[in-house]
């Protein structure tokens, strides 16, 4: 496989990688890592600077900042994880068969993309949110909701693009189904730049659902969740800087992980450039 | 009774097609075609790029649906086929695509490309089709041990025997070649054009072969058709092409073809001028008048058809001969 290989000497990537490896583990082994119980609320410590007890401090109700951090991990991987998962479950049937089957339903179904796309995404999917109501579970529906077109819209192009290639005539007039055309020939010719793009999604996946939960949409107290940490730390912001520096270093170490790896991902699936923008 | 029949075949080309347009602007990409093709016997047919050429191809092996006309195969009308019907005709009628690169997908071995068909038909069991795919193999000139390698590890003119043995695959009888050599090296093209020719005498094919190269086609055909604008403007035998075309245009063809001597150049001044008419506004009369030099009148306002001169020798021409 030249791609992996590709991706194995691409340094900036492996790097990208072992961040995310590291920042997964840390979520799966939370309870062994984490000094103190995320959700203890120890009022005699509160806004405390950093120290052996608290090596990261503790926020305005005294409860551990490195804790909630850890335990954070998982709520923010594995919520941006399962919205990736519903976009995609969304957006490749949905530009596969807009693509390959063209004509009127293509038609019908970018007009519905194309009514979302005018719309700021995260506007959108704040106005969703808002409707729903606050919680974890109603910013996953809103972001799938809005994100899906974009993923749509370019599996589609991609689809029109090996649609046209003379093995799909081949295929048909050796006899070849439909549906086997699409999951034989067209899915696995699609699908490494939607990989690409997945990657480079999920910190701003995680970044929008942290944003969201800054506006106090998403994760609910006393949940930890980086988002809603930042938004907690806010009032405190001139006494306590800590409580929004560790926060927001988390969330960007996640963010620029996954955007070092997706690069490396393009570049090792698409060494002559084309996916580039 | 011919294998295959062609009758008035029509095929147009919406252009624009968006949401305000009115669609009324039609390509005129096959314009009332008639052939027939006897068993075993390989009709070439040639003109120059956007003449209708590839269109015809994926017409008779029923890729496009026609706007128009008839396909008879054995004596069948195959034009309407569809489902279970269209599926059997498959295995009867199979292609050679032009682009070596494109015909093949990246992504699947030359195995379970040349196997492919045979899953699709339910030919055996697995392991019956994987000696068949190393039997197809062989028989196109290519080493059986390679069925587990991709289509990027070979040379072009390999991965058209690739193509080769996917389309003989489910025994066909009509094998539709819609430029099979054009992407090839010229050594590379008359390794091909061999190949081509020793099947169709194994397992007795016949061969739909289509080019712009006239020497190509000449070679390996029996009879040749050339193609203009949509329209079929000649049809004969190959060995007589030479001597007895009498279409201007086809003689225009013939006098393009480079040869080794200069000085034998001489009185093949016929050489068509300008390019080939917008096929979505096809010129009134005779589609190929404007860039005729023997026009006359009748030729822009009464359209000529396909008559026989002589036995096996049919021209569409108001001068014919």
């Amino acid at each position: 496989m030249s791609a992996i290989y590709r991706l194995a000497r691409d340094k900036m990537a492996l790097v990208g990688l072992g961040i995310i490896i590291v920042i997964v583990a840390v979520g799966i082994f939370a309870p062994y890592l984490a000094p103190h119980d995320p959700v203890q609320v120890d009022l005699g410590q509160k806004l405390a600077r950093p120290s052996a007890e608290y090596p990261l401090g503790t926020d305005h109700l005294g409860r551990c900042i490195l804790s909630r951090l850890i335990y954070g991990t998982r709520v923010s991987l594995s919520t941006a994880m399962l919205v990736l998962t519903v976009i995609i479950f969304i957006s490749v049937p949905a530009g596969t068969i807009s693509g390959y089957v063209g004509g009127r339903l293509d038609n019908i179904v970018m007009r519905i993309i194309d009514i979302l796309l005018a719309f700021p995404g995260l506007v959108l999917a704040l106005v969703i949110a808002g409707m729903l109501g606050p919680g974890l579970l109603n910013v996953m529906i809103a972001l799938g909701a809005v994100w899906w077109v974009g993923y749509a819209r370019i599996i589609r192009g991609m689809v029109l693009s090996v649609k046209e290639k003379e093995f799909i005539l081949a295929a048909r007039s050796c006899g070849t189904s439909h549906s086997k055309i699409i999951f034989r020939h067209i899915l696995p010719n699609v699908l490494s730049p939607v990989i690409v793009l997945a990657t480079l999604d999920m910190g701003s996946l995680i970044l929008a659902i942290s944003g969201l939960s800054f506006l106090g949409l998403g994760a609910q107290p006393p949940m930890p969740e980086w988002g809603a940490m930042l938004n907690d730390g806010r009032p405190y912001m001139q006494a306590a800087p800590h409580l929004m520096l560790f926060p927001g270093l988390a969330i960007m170490l996640v963010v620029l992980a996954f955007n070092l790896l997706g690069d490396g991902l393009r570049d090792a699936f698409d060494p002559k450039g084309t996916m580039r923008g | 009774m011919s294998l295959l029949e062609v009758d008035g075949l029509k095929k147009y080309y919406r252009t624009g097609g968006g949401l305000f347009s009115t669609g009324r602007e039609k390509v005129h990409a096959v314009d009332g075609i008639s052939f027939t093709l006897e068993r075993e016997e390989t009709l070439g047919l040639v003109g120059e790029s956007g003449c209708g050429k590839s269109t015809l191809a994926r017409l008779v092996a029923r890729l496009e649906e026609p706007d128009g006309g008839r396909v008879i195969f054995e004596g069948k009308d195959i034009t309407e086929l569809s489902g279970k019907k269209l599926q059997e005709l498959r295995c009867e009628i199979q292609v050679i695509f032009q682009d070596t690169y494109s015909s093949l997908n990246p992504r699947l071995t030359v195995s379970s490309i040349v196997g492919e068909p045979l899953a699709n038909f339910n030919m055996g069991t697995r392991k019956e089709q994987k000696e068949r795919v190393r039997e197809l193999l062989e028989t196109v000139g290519l080493n059986p041990e390679h069925a587990a390698r991709y289509p990027h590890e070979f040379s072009g003119g390999q991965r058209q025997r690739i193509g080769i043995a996917r389309a003989l695959a489910l025994r066909p009888k009509l094998v539709v070649c819609d430029e099979p050599v054009s992407s090839l090296d010229v050594s590379i093209q008359a390794q091909i054009l061999n190949l081509l020719k020793k099947l169709k005498q194994e397992f007795g094919l016949s061969y739909l072969f289509i080019s712009h190269d006239l020497a190509a086609v000449s070679y390996i055909s029996d009879r040749v058709a050339v193609m203009y604008l949509g329209r079929i403007v000649e049809v004969l035998k190959s060995r007589d092409l030479a001597t007895e075309a009498c279409h201007p245009y086809t003689q225009a063809l013939l006098a393009a073809v480079p040869v080794s001597d200069p000085r034998l150049r001489e009185g093949k001044e016929l050489i068509v001028k300008g390019e080939p008419p917008d096929p979505v506004n096809p010129p009134a009369g005779c589609r190929f008048h404007p860039r005729c030099p023997r026009a006359i009148e009748k030729c822009r306002s009464v359209e000529p058809v396909l008559n026989e001169v002589e036995e096996w020798h049919q021209v569409a021409c108001h001068l014919s001969c």
